[in-house]
């Protein structure tokens, strides 16, 4: 890992960590981790700290972390930084107010419904702020439900758009000339190539008892999902991403600092069921390890769902992976295929084709007789987009894949007990 | 003075921001101040009620300033913040745009309260 992303991770643990003021005081009465050499780094990779930032989407964790040192930041960069974050924290005030609006229509029309991530995370970090969100995410597992909120949201000016997915429907909706995104779940994630796993997702998420949470420094009550299948949830949001082009680091500090927040409350013993049965245990053990290592969760709470160690370089190569992967993969061209499991033979690639065949044809993969003209379809548009607009070698992307699968290895993932890959 | 408690203070690493949170976002709401400012914010929700000169000793105590000058400063804040809407004179009761809680905020309709 470069000098700049270990800078980068520990200036985050600086920001998550309020109590830490960074810089050891020479008499001793306080205490922290940088010393003056690191301070005369940080200076010098500005640049590249805040790129790395605006990539994953956490430049206000970095501006807090840098606040911390208090270091004499050059004017031009602490002036650049000062109206980025003062822009981000609008839009984060603005999104609180689309969401407050989303809820009311929710509530006013009795609808059951669950807040996911963004939202139900906002007070976990220490200034909400940090978290930063582009979307509001609602699920509506009931399918009856779901079709009423869809009509309610579509009379209030909510506007559908087109997207690839079979577990959520995004809508649009324009006040003020800005587009505020609304993320409608049917289910909590897109359905994997396990369709074991598929099937118990559904079985977890249908029926749970709502969960009343509020955010009181906006005066926002909502209905959440229990804080078991809450932290399921990120877990299961982490590996959607991971399967597919990759996620950044912020997803991470939501899984650190929901485990500081709520980890007492998690039902460890079915917490731990869940795992297991979903062959995710190695998943967990994984993406927290990466949190005590990195961004400085007490190892205390990780062993609340901690339950075994994963090989420190395999540890530091996911790392890579996920500060190399951007926000949701967005920063690697070559990260679009998705991976299915450990295996690369042509029978994975071809069951990958008929996948997003599925999720491209949404309804006409309903007609069998279709599907030999649907994959050609579907794969004249990879190569299309490959080529056109992620302006990258078909090879290239095969290459990565093969690169990444080798970390599904180490995580030994849907393995459940007693199975072996 | 008494402080407006729609208005929370958000600070992200030196940067305060003045936020009613709990109104409808309207961008010329929200008041960037300084550090300061900030300090001044918090004695003013501290109390009850605090005078311009209990305020411009909270000045004194921490920069070391003489206190005509902290006097000057404080009532110049006071009155910013009195014409913002985020802090009010006891005996003038203040109208906030809504009141949480009463259920007077109706979000579909944020800017008619």
């Amino acid at each position: 890992m470069t000098a700049e992303k270990e800078l980068f991770c520990r200036l985050i643990q600086l920001a998550l960590h309020p109590e830490n003021n960074g810089i050891p005081s020479e008499d001793g009465s306080q205490t922290g981790t940088f010393s003056k050499e690191d301070c005369m780094l940080t200076i010098q990779s500005l640049d590249a700290l805040i790129s790395l930032a605006e990539e994953q989407n956490t430049l206000l964790l970095l501006y807090t972390g840098l606040c911390r040192l208090n270091l004499d930041l050059p004017q031009e960069t602490d002036s650049f930084l000062r109206k980025r974050v003062i822009s981000c924290c609008y839009g984060c005030y603005q999104m609180l107010d689309f969401a407050r609006l989303v809820i009311h229509i929710l509530e006013e029309e009795k609808i059951n419904y669950y807040v996911l991530k963004g939202i139900s995370l906002l007070s976990c970090y220490p200034d909400f702020e940090m978290r930063g969100y582009g979307d509001v995410d609602i699920l509506v597992p009931r399918e009856k439900d779901f079709s009423r909120a869809m009509k309610r949201f579509q009379a209030e000016g909510f506007q559908g758009k087109r997207d690839f997915t079979d577990h959520h429907t995004e809508l649009l909706l324009n006040r003020d000339g800005r587009n505020f995104l609304l993320e409608l779940h049917n289910k909590v994630i897109a359905s994997q190539d396990n369709a074991y796993l598929n099937k118990k997702i559904i079985k977890i998420y249908t029926g749970l008892p709502p969960h009343t949470d509020t955010f009181a420094p906006a005066g926002l009550q909502y209905q959440a999902l229990p804080p078991t299948e809450n932290a399921l949830h990120l877990l299961l949001h982490m590996l959607q991403h991971f399967l597919k082009s990759g996620f950044g680091i912020r997803l991470l500090c939501d899984w650190r600092t929901y485990l500081e927040k709520h980890g007492s409350e998690l039902d460890t013993a079915l917490f731990a069921d869940y795992l297991t049965d979903l062959g995710l245990t190695g998943f967990c053990n994984a993406m927290t390890e990466l949190c005590v290592r990195y961004i400085g969760l007490p190892e205390p709470t990780a062993s609340i769902v901690m339950s075994g160690h994963i090989n420190p370089s395999a540890l530091e190569e996911l790392l890579n992976d996920i500060l190399s992967a951007g926000q949701f993969g967005k920063n690697d061209v070559s990260r679009m295929l998705i991976m299915s499991d450990s295996h690369t033979d042509i029978g994975s690639y071809l069951h990958q084709l008929h996948r997003q065949m599925k999720n491209r044809f949404q309804k006409l993969h309903h007609i069998i007789p279709l599907w030999p003209v649907l994959w050609c379809l579907t794969g004249i548009c990879f190569l299309w987009n490959n080529h056109f607009l992620r302006k990258t070698t078909t090879r290239n992307i095969l290459q990565t894949v093969k690169q990444r699968q080798r970390l599904l290895k180490e995580l030994h993932l849907y393995q459940r007990k007693g199975e072996k890959q | 003075m008494k402080a407006n408690r729609d208005f929370s203070l958000r600070s992200i690493g030196d940067i305060h921001l003045l936020v009613p949170l709990k109104e409808p976002f309207q961008k010329e709401r929200i008041i960037t101040i300084n550090e300061p400012g900030a300090l001044l914010w918090k004695g003013l929700l501290g109390h009850s009620a605090c005078t311009c000169e209990e305020l411009a000793d909270i000045l004194v105590q921490t920069y070391q300033i003489d206190k005509a000058t902290a006097l000057e400063d404080t009532h110049a804040f006071l009155s910013f913040l009195e014409a913002q809407g985020a802090a009010f004179h006891e005996a003038t009761a203040p109208s906030p745009a809504i009141h949480p809680g009463t259920g007077a905020y109706n979000p579909k309709n944020p800017h008619s309260s």
